[in-house]
């Protein structure tokens, strides 16, 4: 059992400042780059002290999940503001005017070395593992304004293959080992259920698609109910498989879930991301142990969703709360 | 404060409430934050950004305005800084490098005192208009947007803070206020809580004998569509130039006033009368135009000041072309109303 953190880390308001101060033009690209390099290290420092060796680079690049990859996708203009499921959090909307394809341009690759360069200089050695966090291909086409493909599995495809194929063999080329889709779209109440078979079945190819490039892949999945997916779970439990246990209307506890769909890999987010208040622990021990006899052979323990929602010094606390309960009750956080 | 009616031109123009702060009034807030100047000449800062704002409404023809909000930083956040019982940690991002200091229920709640009376007596004595819209962030939304790390539910703090607003709007209404809009831009976001969401807005109204509007936005209206007739207010405030007015349908056997959204406050570029006179014809296919009220779509504090001023004149001039041909039916006036149906 080891601890992990997913996805993104808060932008400070600092950082946003830098932003501001790159797009007025009052700082170069390389003051730029030499602040967000300090505040990225700084995170990477956090996780070392709190004992977390599973991580990602907090995002805080991103705007959100889908900015700015989008930006750097042929036939794609990146639109308003629509809100981020139920959270008082919006991100940009892409609307997709033409055959998507990924853009030479795009940093991503690029920010994966560099963070990974980073990590290296902190932790002084490769006892680390460092994720990619990419939107899934079901998320990029719930979100997406669809103005050019005929059909809606067309446009998941066009996203899959067009999009996010060739940026992770790119990315895996780089030293990526671990792939970490995000695709609230999957559990998410208004994702109409017709649409999980298919979805499962591309998710599924991705998977594969990582897989034969040699990397492992994560899927979370958080605001909705797993077991929703259910029966097309098999699909996709190669993957470590993220459950989220604050979601309301749950009908079975994660140790059912991983029990009556055969999961094998999982990521616990007991770290709730979107309330302050520190999780005790007390039943963390339980949660776990019952994982594992339900038979999950590999257990995480991380944030059930992205840490955008919560504010920095909070999500400071909750990380080192996180590598403190791992390691206490498991001696696996380190 | 006796309840009066009071004569309104037929598509009474008004706002959803906030309005770009001026330029000079966020530098004077840097500066006090940087200790620069004193306490005691914000209120008075305050006040002369009201002033500016009320004159900008008036000028562009606005027949109910509002103070713009310059007081409040954000919808939310000033309501938790008045009301016993919230915490702040430090500011959550909203969209790109946006941010609110989303605040957390950490102990009961507890009513201060009014929030909001000052505002309104302030803006009152400042407008030349006999109605002026005072806005209060609704229970729900306050819940929704807020971390409770001291209630069990959402439900019960939403409950709570509905009391809260309750004893707020009659202050308002002692005060003399005639019309409160309450917002909730959150309502919709969880549609599985729109059963005691609802109950919860009808207990911040409870008692209350002026005129109550309801804005909610950038939502799905369907989700909204099955209250209609259970909400205790007066008008619903919606929001449809940002989604191009599809779905007006939806306002289909809606038996309350409609605020209809006509101008798009998330896009710089200035809406024409012409365009605002023809989504105006279009929503009286559904809306009697006695019980329509024009308005933005939500608030216009995040656009340039002078878009929002154009945007403002553009929306009061399209408006007029309406009421001309209004005019020729005999259809002139209306009255403030207060009643919970429409007509």
């Amino acid at each position: 059992m080891r601890a992990s953190f997913n996805g993104s880390y808060p932008r400070s308001p600092g950082l946003a400042r830098l932003y501001s101060r790159l797009h007025s033009g009052r700082l170069g690209g390389e003051g730029f780059e030499k602040g967000v390099r300090a505040q990225t290290a700084r995170l990477f420092r956090l996780f070392k002290a709190s004992g977390v060796r599973v991580f990602t680079d907090g995002m805080l690049r991103w705007d959100d999940i889908l900015n700015p990859l989008t930006g750097f996708v042929e036939g794609v203009r990146v639109d308003g503001l629509v809100r981020f499921y139920d959270n008082n959090f919006f991100v940009r909307a892409p609307v997709v005017e033409g055959e998507l394809r990924l853009r030479g341009d795009n940093p991503v690759p690029e920010w994966f070395e560099a963070a990974f360069s980073l990590a290296e200089e902190v932790f002084g050695g490769p006892e680390f593992t460092l994720k990619q966090p990419l939107p899934g291909p079901l998320t990029l086409a719930e979100f997406s304004v669809n103005k050019h493909y005929k059909g809606y599995w067309s446009l998941v495809e066009g996203w899959r293959e067009g999009v996010l194929e060739p940026l992770i063999r790119d990315l895996v080329g780089r030293g990526l080992k671990v792939v970490e889709i995000h695709e609230p779209a999957l559990t998410w109440p208004g994702t109409s259920k017709a649409k999980l078979d298919g979805a499962t079945a591309e998710l599924g190819k991705l998977i594969r698609f990582c897989r034969d490039l040699g990397a492992d892949v994560w899927v979370l999945t958080y605001f909705g109910y797993l077991g929703r997916v259910g029966k097309y779970l098999s699909r996709i439990n190669e993957a470590v498989i993220g459950i989220d246990p604050y979601v309301k209307g749950a009908r079975k506890a994660p140790h059912r879930l991983v029990k009556d769909y055969g999961l094998r890999r999982v990521m616990l987010g007991y770290v709730d991301a979107r309330n302050t208040k520190l999780e005790e622990g007390k039943d963390l021990r339980r949660a776990v142990k019952a994982l594992i006899r339900a038979g999950a052979e590999e257990v995480y323990v991380g944030n059930n969703a992205p840490m955008d929602f919560l504010p920095e010094p909070v999500a400071a606390r909750k990380v080192r709360r996180l590598g403190r309960l791992t390691s206490q009750y498991f001696g696996g956080g380190k | 404060m006796a309840w009066r009616e009071v004569k309104l031109p037929v598509l009474p123009t008004t706002v959803i409430g906030s309005y770009p702060r001026p330029k000079w009034l966020r530098e004077f807030i840097k500066g006090v934050r940087a200790g620069r100047y004193k306490e005691k000449h914000v209120r008075e800062a305050f006040d002369d950004a009201v002033v500016a704002v009320v004159r900008d409404h008036e000028v562009a023809g606005i027949d109910i305005p509002s103070d713009g909000e310059m007081r409040r930083d954000e919808m939310v956040e000033y309501f938790a800084e008045r009301i016993e019982g919230f915490k702040f940690y430090g500011p959550v991002r909203v969209w790109g490098n946006h941010y609110f200091r989303k605040p957390a229920v950490v102990k009961p709640l507890k009513y201060r005192g009014p929030m909001t009376v000052d505002e309104f007596l302030f803006l009152r004595s400042v407008a030349k208009a006999e109605v002026v819209k005072v806005t209060i962030t609704g229970p729900y939304t306050i819940a929704d947007w807020s971390f409770n790390e001291y209630y069990e539910s959402k439900e019960e703090l939403a409950f709570e803070l509905a009391k809260i607003i309750n004893r707020e709007i009659k202050a308002l209404e002692e005060a003399g206020a005639l019309y409160v809009q309450v917002d909730e831009p959150a309502l919709t976001t969880h549609p599985d809580e729109m059963g005691w969401a609802v109950q919860a807005i009808n207990k911040a109204v409870e008692g209350v004998n002026i005129k109550v509007g309801l804005h909610v936005c950038y939502s799905d209206y369907r989700v909204l569509k099955p209250y209609y007739d259970e909400l205790r207010v007066s008008q619903f405030a919606l929001e449809f130039a940002n989604r191009g007015f599809r779905d007006l349908a939806v306002v289909k056997g809606l038996n309350k006033e409609l605020g209809f959204g006509v101008i798009d406050v998330h896009n710089r570029r200035v809406e024409t009368p012409e365009e605002v006179a023809k989504a105006i014809k279009k929503v009286m296919k559904y809306v009697e135009p006695e019980c329509l009220y024009i308005n933005p779509d939500c608030g216009l504090k995040l656009l340039p000041r002078d878009v929002a001023r154009a945007k403002l004149r553009a929306m009061v001039e399209g408006t007029k072309i309406v009421r001309r041909s209004l005019a020729r039916k005999g259809l002139e006036e209306v009255v403030l109303r207060k009643d919970l149906t429409c007509p």
